[in-house]
């Protein structure tokens, strides 16, 4: 790859300054090349980062869930939800209800 | 530490933790940046990271070899901040299903070159919201239904805005 967006552009993205076009480019750009990737790694800070990966860790170690679950969170119902899930009852109303 | 993507996410399938580190390590950080391009919530694009790595703890094993790694890793992110926004927004109906699949590598390669010319200043005289819904539908290759969900706006507006959108850059070009 013979061209590579400057550490200023890739920090002027990072923070939300740069017009769309070139956004996209830098986009483009980084998501297939590794060493701008790895320049881009720290930009979000390390603090929000280390947190968001405890939070990772937390799920990743917690006991799968069951196959209703997983099929419940795949169509998108809520997490808090989904423990509870039974068949539904019949119902007068479309959807689903607490 | 030097081993290639596709060499960790083979060992994150075999329950390797420490894999899964590396690959967050050189992964999260752009993808969390171009996830904030597309959703103004941090707490929402915090999440969305999240259950990306999680989705890839539990999903390594389906990762096809051949496959590049860093796209399937942004198609799952932008999948998963979706499914984010969607929650947060009043939740319907049960069948609501995710588009699966979506490929962005070759669109961002034709989109490289809308940088340079006539293109890139006629997108970037855009209103922001207009913006929004062509990244969303062009770059990102969503359908008008999750545009709107990410956008927080109805499908009929996004499919105006995105005509008004074709045609001001028609105008621009034309001029």
């Amino acid at each position: 790859m013979t061209w590579h967006p400057s550490a200023d552009a890739i920090s002027a993205y990072a923070i939300n300054r740069l017009p769309s076009s070139q956004a996209w480019s830098i986009e483009a750009h980084v998501a297939g090349c590794d060493p701008c990737r790895r320049a881009a790694a720290d930009l979000p800070g390390a603090a929000r980062l280390e947190a968001i990966w405890e939070a990772t860790l937390e799920q990743v170690d917690a006991p799968r869930r069951s196959v209703v679950e997983m099929a419940l969170g795949a169509v998108g119902v809520p997490e808090h939800l989904r423990g509870s899930w039974r068949p539904p009852r019949r119902s007068r109303f479309p959807g689903w209800r607490r | 530490v030097d081993s290639s993507d596709t060499d960790l996410l083979s060992a994150i399938a075999d329950g390797d933790r420490n894999a899964l580190r590396i690959l967050y390590e050189r992964h999260a950080g752009w993808l969390l940046l171009r996830l904030s391009r597309r959703c103004g919530d941090p707490d929402v694009v915090n999440e969305a990271v999240q259950d990306t790595f999680v989705a890839v703890w539990r999903r390594a094993a389906s990762f096809r070899a051949e496959g590049e790694p860093a796209a399937w890793l942004w198609g799952i992110a932008l999948r998963r901040l979706l499914d984010r926004m969607r929650r947060r927004s009043r939740w319907e109906s049960v069948a609501e299903w995710i588009q699966p699949g979506v490929v962005v590598s070759a669109e961002d390669e034709v989109m490289v070159g809308v940088e340079h010319g006539d293109a890139g200043a006629a997108l970037d005289r855009l209103s922001p919201e207009l913006k929004a819904v062509v990244q969303a539908m062009v770059l990102d290759g969503l359908t008008a239904r999750e545009t709107a969900s990410l956008l927080g706006i109805p499908a009929g507006t996004v499919k105006t805005r995105m005509m008004r959108a074709r045609r001001l850059m028609l105008e621009d070009l034309a001029t």
